[in-house]
């Protein structure tokens, strides 16, 4: 019952909300939904059983029986930590937005469950519908109250990923004609034996990994993302990097990789490949912005690039690392979307050009925002180094000379972090009428600080996460380890 | 040959066709009988009378159905099975919501609102023997009087050139398919003897050898018929113009009725003469489903009238829906083929409709809106109707959680089940090209400021029925249970 909860009651808010007039009523609700979704994914988080590989909480009823699609939750430590994420951000992205009108709160709810509940679901069919569910929202968040060039944006988003996902809805059709079921954990043992599913298992992984490799995005399909990040207003900049990007590679973790492991295993070297690439390619693109905020969406896919490399490096450690890069990147690169939005709102400036020496003007905020630089770019203690130390770990193990390629991307992220932070923090103050911006609020430092907490938190302990995520993953990288029996398995 | 002579039985097997027959003998004595004053109110009571009475009567006779059975009558002519209820259903409902937009589109437009009622009640009447036709003399008539009562209607504006075009281009090709469907069936009962789709169909299951040429040929000339009505490409030329000339309401009534008439008479050619013969019929399907499914999506691309696009959306939706039709074929996808289009045909009633809905009521300057841009700042306007014009769009687009994904989710997946893998590529991919034609309404309701102009006052009819159609189209995305029940009943009552 707890995550039918948790998924369905931002919806149930955003509903009721539909009709109520008071802007600041709704903002103030729509906050308290998400605070105590928040706390349940908590207490569900505390009261999880890291020894249990499997699904817990789970929930089976019915739905479409004419179809045997039933309406199925469940989770297991990847899911929960994904859960706990979202639901962690989504209060901070409504406190941020504290100036939107009615309809961007609705926005933001329903987009929530749409999240919760792909993260939750364990029935294919009902996953495919919140996969697709989610989209609507981003959409209008993107589009009605985005930058300048929203609607653009908006549309090259939702038809990219749109145009991946109906693959996946024809190869989802061709699992359940061959396993008759819907159900994931039932597909997951059912369909790496199937005769059928593993003759054309290359194109049904391709089919599901295009729409995942879309929204993780890989390179070279994530033209959309920095269009999408630099025109969606805060809220949804933090959203769409802290959450929606993490259900790509949720997608490899939960259905591509167990579903198809033969085909998962033929394709690792190109997807580790396009890790590489996209770490690299992410960076260096990265270095070339004058755009704080396409800097940023940038320096994401550089990152992502980092998780795939992780869970396709076939070791547990870089299957591990990868998760708690998930997590890890959500709050860095979501607090960083937080700061750029704070700067722009205050100085309706968002080029790297248009400051200098604000660190004078703004201290608390130049605090912050070095705390979360040195987040991103690893440093120890804090919660981006645990991560990448596991990926790089795990990868070297399997694929050096990737792993080495890849590497490059952390002294690059050092370097295009550090350079924007002293082009921006440091030197003379330009712009003079931009002293008057005012340091950060209490509001604003209400929602910032508990994410530094966390950054610290995850920097000394990443256990917390790691151990709940351990059995879940442990059960993925089996299926990607090289085996050299598996032909002799076929005959069985 | 039975003697002539017609039963109680008889009579309630066409009961609601009768009831409707009736409402427009009255609306049309409306005209003649009451001042001028009452006129209006006289055809509307009329109207609603005889439709609600259809419904009611069609409902409880679904509701009993596993009990009451199917009732033949007329020497076997009609059969009132589930598959004929779920759909007279889906029709009912639609002239129902039709007739309630007619009542202001019709407003200051010069047209008797008796006649028009009348039209509509004839044609929604053709329908419903239509679908349950099972002989193809009452066949071939019930289709030519929805046929005849549907060109007037789309050129009921007689002072615009362009309904006046319409209705012209309609009676022309509707005349020609007309006399297409008529050889097919001269040809077909030369070859069997029979009229009877039963009689037809044990006809060429017996004959020696298969079926012969001429038979073959009836068949062809029959489903060419047939896909005219329809809309298959290439047989859609007439579509984009007619529903772009006709009134709105006319439009809505003909995308939705008329598709689930002939819809459902291509189901029971296909599924009760054309069993025997699947692989007669197999190719020629298949081949309308790729070139409809891809033509449709690419020419939408195009449009900037909204009407246009809608009706190149509508022979897109066709094509989905002969998807379904060519997964007939496949005997071990038949019962989920025919399950998913039928639910796709009701499901699809709604969505449409309400788009329909929605264009007539975001016009300007007393005219239907058409450009995309009189569609911009909508949202803000009309929020609840944009919102529900944006849940029609979303569902036509085939997005979840609506009717529109469920339906086409049940179709791909019973093609799937057959095998046929390159149209459910090609179904998938023409909906992820549809997303981007659909949005573009969106995005000027949402994303773009209003003009100037004045913005006709909304009408609570309207509104009315798009908020209907609106939540129609969630509850059968989200809860479908018992209308995929009542899809399955027909499905049974196809192939059982």
């Amino acid at each position: 019952m707890i995550l039918t909860l948790i998924t369905f009651l931002p919806a149930a808010a955003g509903l009721v909300l539909a009709g109520v007039k008071s802007e600041s009523k709704v903002r103030a609700a729509a906050l308290a939904a998400s605070l105590v979704v928040f706390g349940l994914a908590g207490y569900a988080w505390f009261a999880f059983d890291p020894e249990n590989p499997g699904m817990q909480w789970e929930e089976d009823y019915p739905w479409i029986e004419a179809a045997r699609i039933r309406y199925a939750l469940g989770v297991d430590g990847i899911a929960l930590a994904m859960v706990v994420l979202t639901a962690f951000l989504m209060p901070i992205a409504i406190r941020c937005s504290w100036s939107q009108p009615r309809g961007f709160m609705i926005a933001l709810l329903f987009l929530e469950t749409g999240m919760l509940g792909a993260f939750c679901a364990t029935d294919l069919f009902l996953f495919y519908v919140f996969w697709e569910a989610m989209l609507l929202p981003m959409y209008l968040l993107i589009g009605v109250w985005g930058g300048p060039r929203r609607v653009h944006a908006a549309v090259k988003f939702i038809v990219y990923t749109i145009a991946g996902s109906v693959l996946m809805l024809a190869a989802i059709l061709y699992c359940y004609a061959k396993a008759d079921t819907f159900d994931v954990v039932r597909l997951q043992e059912v369909l790496p034996g199937l005769a059928d599913v593993r003759a054309v298992g290359h194109w049904l992984f391709l089919a599901f990994g295009l729409s995942f490799a879309i929204k993780v995005p890989m390179f070279p399909f994530h033209t959309w993302l920095p269009d999408a990040h630099t025109e969606a207003p805060t809220a949804g900049s933090v959203i769409l990097a802290g959450v929606l990007l993490k259900l790509g590679t949720y997608g490899f973790l939960r259905f591509a990789v167990p579903f198809f492991p033969d085909a998962a295993r033929l394709f690792t070297p190109l997807v580790l490949g396009l890790s590489a690439v996209g770490v690299v390619y992410g960076a260096a693109m990265a270095m070339a912005q004058s755009d704080i905020k396409k800097l940023v969406a940038y320096s994401s896919v550089s990152h992502l690039g980092f998780v795939m490399l992780g869970i396709f490096s076939g070791t547990i450690e870089g299957a591990q690392g990868g998760v708690l890069q998930m997590v890890n990147h959500g709050l860095s690169t979501g607090a960083l979307f937080l700061l750029v939005g704070i700067l722009y709102e205050k100085t309706h400036r968002r080029g790297v050009d248009d400051f200098g020496g604000m660190a004078r003007v703004m201290p608390a905020f130049a605090t912050i925002f070095m705390i979360v630089t040195l987040s991103s770019i690893g440093l120890p203690g804090l919660n981006g180094f645990v991560g990448e130390f596991l990926v790089l770990f795990g990868a070297f193990k399997t694929h050096p000379w990737l792993a080495a390629v890849s590497a490059t991307g952390v002294v690059l992220g050092a370097v295009y972090m550090l350079k924007l932070y002293r082009d921006v923090f440091f030197g003379p103050v330009t712009m003079p009428e931009r002293e008057k911006a005012g340091d950060l609020g209490r509001a604003e430092l209400g929602y910032l600080l508990p994410v530094v907490v966390l950054l610290f938190v995850l920097g000394v302990f990443p256990n917390a996460v790691l151990r709940k995520t351990e059995p879940s993953v442990r059960k993925v990288v089996e299926k990607l380890e090289p085996r050299p029996n598996a032909a002799a398995q076929r005959h069985e | 040959m039975p003697p002539l002579s017609v039963t109680s039985d008889d009579l309630l097997s066409i009961l609601p066709a009768l009831l409707l027959t009736a409402g427009a003998l009255g609306a049309v004595g409306a005209e003649v009988f009451f001042r001028r004053e009452a006129r209006r109110a006289a055809a509307e009571l009329i109207l609603y009378a005889s439709v609600l009475g259809a419904l009611v009567f069609t409902l409880s006779r679904l509701y009993q159905y596993p009990a009451w059975g199917r009732l033949p009558g007329f020497g076997g002519s009609v059969r009132l099975d589930a598959l004929a209820l779920f759909l007279s259903l889906g029709i009912l409902a639609a002239t129902g919501l039709t007739a309630v937009l007619s009542a202001d589109a019709l407003r200051g437009r010069g047209i008797p609102p008796g006649e028009f009622h009348a039209l509509l009640l004839l044609g929604a009447a053709g329908m419903l023997v239509l679908v349950q036709s099972v002989d193809l003399i009452t066949f071939f008539v019930s289709l030519e009087i929805l046929s005849l009562a549907v060109y007037v209607l789309s050129g009921a504006l007689r002072g615009d050139p362009r309904s006046n075009e319409a209705a012209a281009k309609y009676l022309l090709m509707g005349a020609f398919a007309t006399g297409f469907l008529l050889y097919g069936i001269a040809l077909l009962y030369g070859a069997t003897g029979s009229l009877s789709l039963y009689g037809i169909g044990s006809a060429l299951d017996s004959a020696e050898g298969g079926p012969s040429p001429t038979a073959l040929l009836g068949f062809a000339l029959l489903a060419v018929g047939l896909a005219f009505k329809v809309g298959a490409v290439p047989f859609h030329q007439w579509i984009p113009d007619v529903y772009e000339g006709a009134p709105t309401v006319v439009t809505a009534f003909m995308s939705v009725a008329v598709k689930a008439a002939a819809f459902g008479a291509l189901l029971r050619v296909l599924l009760t003469a054309g069993l025997p013969h699947v692989e007669a019929w197999r190719d020629a399907v298949w081949g309308l489903a790729l070139a409809t499914t891809v033509a449709a999506n690419l020419l939408a691309l195009w449009q900037r009238s909204v009407k246009r696009m809608l009706a190149y959306s509508s022979v897109a939706h066709t094509g989905y829906l002969l998807v379904g039709v060519a997964a007939l074929a496949a005997p071990a996808a038949r019962e989920d083929a025919a399950t998913g289009a039928v639910f796709y045909l009701f499901s699809y009633t709604f969505m449409t409709l309400g788009a329909f809905a929605f264009a007539s009521l975001a016009g300007r300057d007393g005219r239907d809106a058409e450009d995309l841009d009189d569609y911009a700042g909508l949202a803000r306007r009309r929020p609840w109707s944009a919102f529900a014009m944006t849940v029609f769009l979303v569902s036509l687009a085939g997005l979840p959680p609506t009717a529109g994904f469920l339906g086409k989710f049940l179709v791909f997946k019973a093609a799937v089940a057959a095998e046929e893998y390159a149209l459910v590529i090609a179904g998938v991919l023409g909906s992820a090209v549809s997303v981007y034609y659909y949005l573009r309404v969106v995005v000027a309701m949402y994303m773009k400021p209003a003009p100037e102009g004045s913005p006709e006052g909304a009408s609570p009819n309207v509104t009315m029925v798009v908020l209907a159609c609106a939540l129609f189209t969630l509850v059968l995305g989200v809860l479908p249970g018992t209308f995929l029940h009542y899809s399955k009943l027909s499905s049974w009552a196809l192939l059982r």
